[in-house]
């Protein structure tokens, strides 16, 4: 009797770990499917190395987009990548299957044995998926098309047995072995009883879909650092080039002299920005000498209104107010009988200033807020308080609110210096012209131009684009956590 | 009221001094002044695109409107691409703020059960990339990657999930006295019952809040049409489609083609962009006032949590 406890017991931290095997599998292939490198259905080297089993899968536009023409002309059949596309859900599908035994594997005996019947159908379905990608990698190899040469259809659509299909297969096969030694190890008779999983787990599962999105939306995005290290040749193929890019931004005298003019801007921005943060301070303090509740409001409505407005139609409204026909040249002419006929946003030497003075306009009635809610958290008798002992309006202002306000102040500042180097895009791109952009370039425009809008695209632009987007990131996250250690050591406070 | 203040606590009188009238009506002044400088480009664009537009083409047009007409309104509908445009900003801030708003409010309340399996490590993995950012060309190649290119999903996926409203629900739910919960649960109904029927009933007001930030973020989004519909110019936003007319004069020229069909007087570029730069904000001009307050809890929450 004791013995067949003993055994059970055994049994059961078998299955146990078992169990833990396929919760790992199902993670590790539900992640595979988003990574491009790790694609099984790359059967011919046309499909772009960008393709993700999952993109396969869901499109079929991006499958075929470098292949249009040799399928206009014959010299691959269209269907191929139908029933690629096809295989590709198969595949997919036989995943999620095991995904849903992975889940259910969480649950009670009853849940479990559930779960158990997806893992065979799982790995099966997968199975199926490889066979029929297999197939079609066949059918490239040798093509039905017999009217040009193989070799010229080889170079046409060049056929690439993916080395991702034995992965994809380990996978199929594990998911069936585990499903026989897990039921070998399960008395196999279906319970009744109630289907139900643990609470920690069904809670944990609740949540899976967000962590998932996070995963592939937020942290997946890291992969593309990747690029910073390789060079892509015309052909399409990587190879590893090591410190290649970030030796060549400081090596390259054009490139340098660029990046040095750039990281100038950005300094420069982000200081007069900080320098005039306390610029909300001042408008929350002399806003609270308001005491007109109707003044008060429309105040506050007109003055943050701004900041709701894209920085796409603010640069609408100061074209039709600064541009050679907008309103500030009409009234100059009003004036003085000649229109200055030039356009404001077109002088290079005011930009910084320009591009404050539109933050502060935009910027200043918003950020405002915070400190007016906090000055009407003060306590009003330290105000009593000091009239009594003589004070008069600016001093209570001076030396009872400005103190009180400093400690959200100091955070402010703090996350400001954190994201000295980050700008913004939008602000720069909008009032970025060819007049202007030597003072204008800011490093997050400075990417988007590399990125996105290089005129003299170059071998150099993207991976360069990646090395600046990488340092600055790792840089931003050294900045935040110096604030944010700097906060708890003075203020005993942390600010992320 | 006019002349004296009186304290909270009743007591003391505060006469104002010929000094307190001068500061005040300083203070009045300047900050008439910053408000009237914050909306004036917005009436400024108002009235001209409802003035006449020959007046306008001259400059005519500086403090009121001149010859008013609605016609430029109405020949915005000959204006290629812009009524797709339209729809697509509509249609995706609509969509994608719903699911953003309900996924938030899911994440939220989940993410207060303690007894979640490793609950704290999965809150954080959720929370992290509120702090990094990876820059234009990694997230590029991974929506690429992802299929989201040239796709319209592109503005609803990556937006479902966003870690600084997650923190604001959960801390609102985190407010909520426990006993509610537990009554609840010595009741009978399960994780998501409760979720449905009690929380997000008692969470509306900050759901608001997110809804509205939200909403407004969407309509003005821009980078993800500029960067990611690189082949599909018909997905478009509004946003983008504005900057394209702002900089792009080639466009202006297809817009002025379109304005002769439409029987409006003196159509031109400058009218045109004026026109579709009200269009483009009117959804928020008008909304803003009357929900400025949720916008200002909506930053004294993210404050709270610093």
């Amino acid at each position: 009797m004791e013995k067949t406890t003993e055994n059970t017991a055994k049994r059961n931290k078998a299955e146990a770990a078992m169990y833990w095997v396929v919760r790992i599998l199902a993670v590790a292939a539900l992640v595979i499917v988003f990574i491009s490198e790790l694609n099984p259905a790359r059967i011919t080297t046309g499909i772009h190395s960008s393709i993700s089993l999952f993109t396969s899968a869901v499109s079929k536009s991006k499958l075929t987009y470098l292949l249009a023409a040799p399928i206009r002309m014959g010299y691959v059949e269209d269907s191929v990548f139908t029933f690629l596309q096809i295989s590709s859900i198969i595949i997919l599908l036989g995943i999620i299957s095991v995904c849903v035994s992975a889940a259910l594997s969480f649950g009670n005996e009853k849940a479990r044995q559930i779960g158990l019947f997806f893992l065979p159908s799982g790995g099966c379905a997968t199975g199926a998926g490889l066979l029929g990608v297999y197939l079609l990698y066949k059918r490239i190899e040798n093509p039905q098309n017999t009217s040009v040469s193989l070799e010229f259809l080889h170079k046409q659509v060049p056929p690439n047995f993916p080395w991702q299909f034995w992965l994809y297969l380990g996978f199929a096969i594990s998911a069936v072995i585990l499903f026989i030694s897990i039921s070998a190890a399960n008395k196999f008779s279906l319970r009744k009883g109630k289907f139900e999983i643990t609470e920690k787990y069904r809670l944990f599962l609740y949540a899976f879909p967000i962590i998932l999105l996070t995963f592939i939306f937020s942290y997946l995005t890291l992969k593309g650092f990747s690029m910073a290290f390789y060079e892509t040749s015309n052909t399409g193929i990587n190879t590893f080039v090591g410190f290649k890019w970030f030796a060549y931004l400081f090596t390259d005298g054009a490139v340098f002299e660029r990046f040095i003019r750039v990281i100038r801007n950005t300094l420069v921005m982000s200081g007069l920005g900080l320098i005039t943060s306390w610029l909300p301070v001042a408008f929350a303090v002399f806003f609270s000498e308001i005491k007109n509740n109707a003044v008060r409001k429309v105040v506050q409505t007109l003055t943050t209104l701004p900041n709701f407005i894209s920085w796409i139609l603010v640069y609408a409204v100061a074209l039709s107010l600064f541009s050679t026909s907008g309103l500030l040249n009409h009234v100059i002419e009003a004036f003085t009988g000649t229109s200055p006929e030039k356009s404001w946003l077109e002088i290079n030497n005011t930009v910084w200033l320009q591009m404050l003075i539109w933050g502060i306009w935009k910027g200043t009635g918003w950020s405002a807020i915070i400190y007016i809610a906090a000055i009407s958290g003060i306590d009003q008798g330290m105000y009593e308080a000091a009239e009594i002992d003589g004070a008069k309006r600016f001093g209570k202002m001076w030396y009872i609110t400005v103190p009180m306000l400093i400690p959200t102040y100091s955070v402010m500042l703090l996350l400001a210096f954190a994201n000295v180097l980050s700008n913004g895009l939008d602000q720069y791109l909008v009032f970025s012209n060819p007049k202007n952009i030597e003072n204008i370039e800011v490093l997050d425009l400075y990417v988007y131009n590399l990125g996105f809008n290089a005129q003299g695209n170059s071998d150099a632009t993207k991976p360069l684009a990646t090395v600046i987007s990488m340092s600055k990131t790792v840089i931003s996250l050294a900045l935040l956590f110096i604030a944010n250690w700097t906060s708890k050591s003075i203020r005993g406070e942390s600010i992320i | 009221m006019a002349n004296s203040r009186k304290h909270r606590d009743g007591g003391t009188v505060h006469k104002n001094t010929p000094a307190d009238y001068v500061f005040y009506v300083i203070n009045y002044a300047v900050f008439m002044l910053f408000a009237l400088l914050c909306f004036f480009p917005f009436y400024y664009l108002f009235i001209n695109t409802v003035s006449d537009n020959g007046e306008v083409f001259r400059g005519a047009i500086t403090i009121y409107p001149k010859g008013i007409h609605f016609g430029n309104y109405t020949a915005l509908q000959y204006v290629a691409n812009l009524g797709r445009s339209v729809w697509i900003t509509v249609s995706s801030t609509v969509i994608s703020t719903a699911i953003m708003v309900f996924a938030s409010a899911f994440a939220g309340y989940i993410f207060t059960k303690k007894n979640m399996w490793h609950r704290r490590l999965w809150y954080r993995f959720t929370i992290i990339p509120m702090y990094f950012n990876a820059g234009l060309l990694p997230w590029f190649l991974n929506m690429h990657s992802l299929g989201l290119t040239n796709n319209y999903l592109a503005y609803i996926l990556p937006n479902i999930v966003v870690p600084f409203n997650i923190i604001m629900v959960k801390t609102y739910i985190e407010s909520i006295p426990a006993d509610i919960e537990e009554s609840a649960v010595i009741d009978g109904a399960g994780t998501l019952k409760i979720f449905m029927k009690i929380m997000l009933p008692l969470s509306i007001p900050i759901l608001a809040t997110i809804t509205i930030f939200g909403a407004v973020n969407r309509w003005n989004a821009f980078n993800d049409s500029l960067i990611l519909m690189t082949t599909s110019p018909k997905l478009f936003t509004l946003q983008h489609r504005l900057y394209i007319y702002l900089t792009q004069s080639n466009n202006l020229e297809q817009l002025m083609r379109s304005g002769i069909k439409s029987n409006v007087q003196n159509l031109n570029q400058k009218v045109v962009q004026y026109t579709v730069s009200v269009v483009s904000t009117l959804p928020i001009v008008l909304v803003y006032p009357f929900m400025q307050r949720f916008f200002i809890k909506g930053i004294m929450m993210g404050a709270v949590k610093g």
